[in-house]
């Protein structure tokens, strides 16, 4: 009897979940998987007669649109250079605020994080005032050590550092925290220890802190990839895709495709794409990690 | 009952609805939504079916809103005082879908200091004698003699339409980029660039273009009649009588420009359509349409609305160039193609393609993006 009733509320508990995950995640990926098998456009959005079965048609297409290895591109380097960029800046700073001599350290924790927790569209908004050519902070700072002025998001070889500068800025926080967590597990007599025989500031990094914070290092490592993969909103509020579509990320290119043109077919197919890459380096980190035993 | 007004006309509507919120007792939901958010929202709004009862459309846009069958038929009356080219520009298969509201066209507005400094009157009308003019303002005092921002199609689409040339071809279901025409109307484009005429860059970087006009830092600002309403603002800081207007320049002096211009529709799935039409019937009215002008520099459709108008040597400018206006091809792809199109224009710009390689871009892209139309005629689906 007893048991009847626990079993009954484990179903209560669960079923709702299991509804919700079913409906809201299982249903729209099977969907998009089905969508990317077709030409869903404006005419099939006017009338589903108009719907053809293309198979893999869609992804034949992208492999022959230059719009998209474009982004395809753009993504890759973003990544190339957002990744170890946003995972630098944040074990830097997070190595500051451990150090014994930082004071204030909750002060500066706050303001460090502060800016991932800002809205994104505004803050965004505010750095295109900040990279702004004519007007912008980062032109008269530049100005003032005598380096002309930089069209940041003008110019199709400045616009994706130019963002990437935001993007980091905006991102490193998490980081960071994580870090900044796993940096407390390091047991201070260790380093002691190690400093006592005799390792410099460098050894000790090597081989005590980094095998103590390896695993932090593998989540930070694997969600910054996922999202410099899924960049979007970013060049979406600051610069629309271009100059010359060199901000056009994968994302972006699905979100024209599918919402301002209405070719989900063609945008559903970006997304099994994108959701491919994504899992294969993921697997790809995962067996890296399991080398350096840090999983 | 719900309205989805855009731009700057939508920003001012809330200074047009009281009189007929008091005389109808209506309540009007009023949503002002940006240009270029706004495409994208109503196909969106369709696709959720949850467009408004009434929405300002771009004329531009009706083909693709009829292939949708969005759109409630509009009672003949309201279509009745109407420009001409006004009426044909929402008629599709000779079924009318909305009722025109605003029309526009395109003109070069130029500061009439730095022009006269250049050593002439106004900006001539033929390209030759125009990049003469353009090229002696930019050894004078302005950086630049232009603006054509990388990221407007209009530009580029307003000397294509000078060359007169169709855009498409085949049923419209093919590009026709690589007409003689376009080329032409493409390598003026092209050279506007190369000469140094117009500076390379996109509107994000341009910022507020009539502070740039203001500062000298070009001397010719094409754009559509927003001018109109904006050089009368104080915030904008354009004086009066400090500016002209002249018609786009052609290839031998001015010809036929783009019927553009929006509209007012009810959607079919309106909750009471008698009370949408009310609406649309006061909105479009000749009364109102003469004060929007007054607000917004928004011009009419109606001939009767046109008498009201000051007689301004700017808005007869206006009045000639919509009069003598030729339709945009009829295809729901069109806004897609301008864009593709400007794209390439923009590769070309920087450096990627020459003139002939660009015009051959276009029209493979054109064509990629109209292989499903032609599909469709194929079998007949498509009128």
């Amino acid at each position: 009897m007893r048991r009847r009733s626990q079993g009954h509320a484990a179903l209560a508990f669960t079923v709702p979940v299991l509804v919700a995950t079913f409906a809201f995640l299982v249903v729209p990926t099977v969907a998009g998987l089905l969508l990317s098998a077709t030409d869903f456009d404006i005419y099939a959005l006017a009338d589903l007669r108009n719907l053809r079965l293309v198979g893999l048609g869609n992804y034949a297409a992208l492999a022959h649109d230059p719009a998209f290895w474009r982004a395809v591109g753009n993504t890759v380097l973003l990544a190339a250079l957002g990744v170890p960029a946003a995972i630098g800046t944040s074990l830097a700073a997070a190595l500051l605020l451990d150090s014994a001599t930082v004071r204030w350290k909750p002060v500066w924790r706050l303001l460090l994080f502060a800016p991932y927790v800002t809205t994104l569209v505004a803050t965004a908004l505010v750095w295109r005032y900040v990279l702004d050519t004519r007007a912008g902070l980062l032109n008269d700072a530049l100005l003032l050590v005598g380096i002309a002025p930089v069209d940041w998001l003008g110019d199709p070889r400045t616009s994706i550092p130019a963002t990437l500068i935001f993007i980091v800025w905006k991102a490193f926080g998490y980081n960071m925290l994580v870090f900044v967590a796993a940096l407390a597990t390091v047991s201070p007599e260790l380093r002691e220890a190690a400093r006592l025989d005799g390792a410099g500031p460098l050894a000790r990094f090597r081989h005590v802190t980094l095998p103590a914070i390896g695993p932090a290092l593998v989540l930070a490592s694997v969600l910054s990839v996922a999202n410099f993969l899924q960049v979007f909103a970013e060049p979406y509020v600051m610069t629309h895709g271009g100059p010359a579509e060199s901000t056009t990320t994968i994302l972006y290119f699905m979100f024209d495709q599918g919402f301002t043109w209405w070719n989900l077919g063609t945008a559903s197919a970006v997304a099994v794409v994108l959701f491919i890459a994504i899992l294969a380096l993921t697997a790809v980190q995962a067996r890296l990690a399991r080398e350096q035993e840090w999983l | 009952m719900a309205w989805w007004a855009l731009g700057t006309t939508g920003e001012n509507a809330p200074l047009l609805l009281p009189a007929f919120v008091r005389a109808s007792g209506i309540r009007v939901d009023l949503q002002a939504v940006p240009w270029t958010g706004a495409h994208e929202k109503l196909l969106t709004g369709f696709a959720g079916d949850s467009l408004p009862d009434v929405m300002m459309l771009n004329t531009g846009w009706l083909p693709e809103m009829a292939l949708l069958g969005a759109l409630a038929s509009p009672p003949p009356a309201l279509l009745a005082d109407q420009l001409p080219g006004a009426r044909a520009a929402v008629t599709l298969r000779g079924q009318p879908l909305a009722v025109p509201w605003t029309a526009d066209s395109w003109v070069q507005f130029y500061r009439r200091d730095l022009i006269a400094a250049a050593g002439y009157a106004a900006p001539p009308l033929d390209w030759t004698e125009w990049t003469r003019m353009a090229q002696a303002i930019i050894r004078g005092h302005a950086r630049f003699a232009t603006l054509h921002l990388l990221d407007w199609p209009e530009p580029l689409f307003a000397y294509a339409a000078q060359a007169g040339e169709p855009l498409l071809r085949d049923r419209d279901a093919r590009g026709n980029f690589r007409s003689a025409g376009f080329r032409a109307a493409l390598a003026f484009y092209k050279q506007g660039f190369d000469l140094g005429l117009t500076p390379k860059v996109t509107g994000a970087e341009a910022g507020d273009t009539y502070i740039g006009l203001r500062r000298g830092w070009f001397a010719i600002l094409p754009s559509d009649a927003v001018f109109l309403g904006d050089a009368r603002r104080a915030e904008h800081g354009i004086a009066a009588g400090s500016w002209g207007a002249a018609a786009t320049p052609g290839p031998q002096g001015a010809g036929p420009m783009w019927a553009r211009g929006t509209c007012l529709a009810v959607s079919r799935t309106a909750r009471d359509p008698a009370a949408a039409w009310a609406l649309v019937s006061f909105l479009a009215g000749a009364p109102l349409q003469a004060r929007l002008y007054g607000i917004t520099g928004d011009l009419p459709t109606r001939p009767s609305a046109w008498n009201a108008l000051p007689g301004d040597p700017a808005t007869r400018l206006f009045g000639k160039a919509i009069a003598g206006s030729v339709p945009i091809p009829a295809v729901p792809e069109w806004e897609r193609i301008m864009g593709e199109v400007q794209l390439v224009a923009e590769a070309m710009v920087r450096g990627a393609y020459s003139v002939d390689a660009a015009a051959t871009e276009m029209d493979a892209r054109v064509d990629r993006i109209l292989a499903k139309r032609r599909w469709l005629l194929d079998r007949g689906r498509l009128a």
